[in-house]
């Protein structure tokens, strides 16, 4: 089934370098909106997810956050706006990817509630959080012969995925591996690639929200 | 009252490190925090510092020494047996709970998976141990 994308834009040059982007993803479809009174006779629900200028010609970002369910609304800016949580445009290949998977893996609230605001904390523990996960894979993939390397390691990767949001029960199943199952290797091998490919999206994800 | 005590925190993962400088930071807690990434090398800064700390934040899980080990050591030392610690984990095993009550732990602390939870925590630990006259 294909995704329903609304881009709320006046810029026309904005739209159609969203549209070039959008080539490179299958079986989305794009509804384009420019006005406040337009995006009030559509049925916000049909959408999955939702791009918006944080301004448009016939109303500011506080009317546009009145409307727009925050759930699945990224808003976006030509330049920083105080107060605004929004992507400075243009868009990336990696933002608009973070928008379109269905499943997002990463959840930034622990982050937002370390922050407090701060904008720059936030930057800088997902800056952390980008350096620290790569190094926990190696960790784990480097460890996957020795029984107790192997559960120190995921138990350690825990407090990494609990800051970036991250469901760990594919690590809890393989930090608990002992004897006979931590010797199926089919079992362990596909736990681990389970996991590699949740990290890779995460680290993915992660960048979408750096600015 | 222990407010001028440094905290010693015995943790090997530098995102839970943040977590805690950020949550003592925004709980006004301005004691100085002294980390050491594993027992080893908190056994050694306790046996050199001119000033012991008044409380000492455990990880179990830790390279070289692990939280157990390093446990074992302080509380057969007579001048450090004393120090109050508290073990931060995110291990939800009853055995390591149970382990590192017998050995004297002052208290076992799971990091919960959401931050104002785990700012609460501590801020009723360093109001617990007089760290902090106001800690909300």
């Amino acid at each position: 089934m294909a995704t329903k994308l609304l881009y709320i834009e006046d810029d026309e040059i904005d739209v159609l370098a969203l549209k070039r982007l959008l080539r490179q993803f299958d079986d989305v479809e794009l509804t384009v909106c420019k006005y406040i009174k337009d995006l009030l006779a559509l049925d916000l629900s049909k959408f999955d997810s939702i791009i918006s200028d944080a301004n448009l010609p016939d109303g500011s970002f506080k009317k546009l956050q009145t409307i727009l369910p925050e759930s699945k609304t990224q808003f976006t800016s030509g330049s920083k706006v105080e107060g605004v949580k929004a992507w400075i445009k243009p868009i990336s290949t990696e933002q608009l990817l973070s928008i379109l998977q269905k499943n997002s893996i990463v959840d930034l609230s622990y982050i937002e509630d370390l922050a407090e605001g701060d904008e720059e904390y936030e930057q800088e523990m997902i800056e952390l959080a980008l350096k620290v996960l790569p190094d926990r894979l190696n960790e784990l993939c480097s460890s996957k012969n020795d029984e107790e390397a192997l559960r120190r390691a995921a138990h350690k990767t825990k407090s990494s995925y609990r800051v970036c949001g991250i469901n760990n029960s594919l690590l809890t199943e393989l930090e608990g591996l002992k004897g006979r199952a931590f010797n199926d290797i089919d079992l362990k091998t596909s736990l681990l690639s389970k996991i590699e490919e949740e990290i890779e999206s995460a680290i993915a994800e992660l960048k979408s929200y750096k600015n | 009252m222990i407010l001028d005590k440094k905290i010693l925190l015995l943790e090997d993962d530098v995102v839970d490190v943040m977590t805690l400088k950020r949550a003592m930071k925004q709980l006004g807690i301005s004691n100085h925090l002294e980390v050491r990434e594993n027992g080893a090398e908190g056994l050694e800064y306790l046996l050199n510092c001119d000033e012991l700390p008044g409380i000492i934040f455990l990880d179990i899980n830790m390279p070289k020494m692990n939280g157990i080990e390093f446990l074992e050591i302080v509380k057969r030392n007579k001048d450090l047996a004393k120090i109050p610690i508290v073990v931060l984990t995110t291990s939800k095993d009853q055995e390591d709970r149970l382990i590192t009550f017998e050995k004297g732990i002052s208290g076992y602390m799971t990091k919960p998976v959401d931050y104002p939870q785990f700012k609460d925590m501590i801020a009723v630990i360093m109001k617990y141990w007089n760290f902090s006259e106001h800690p909300d």
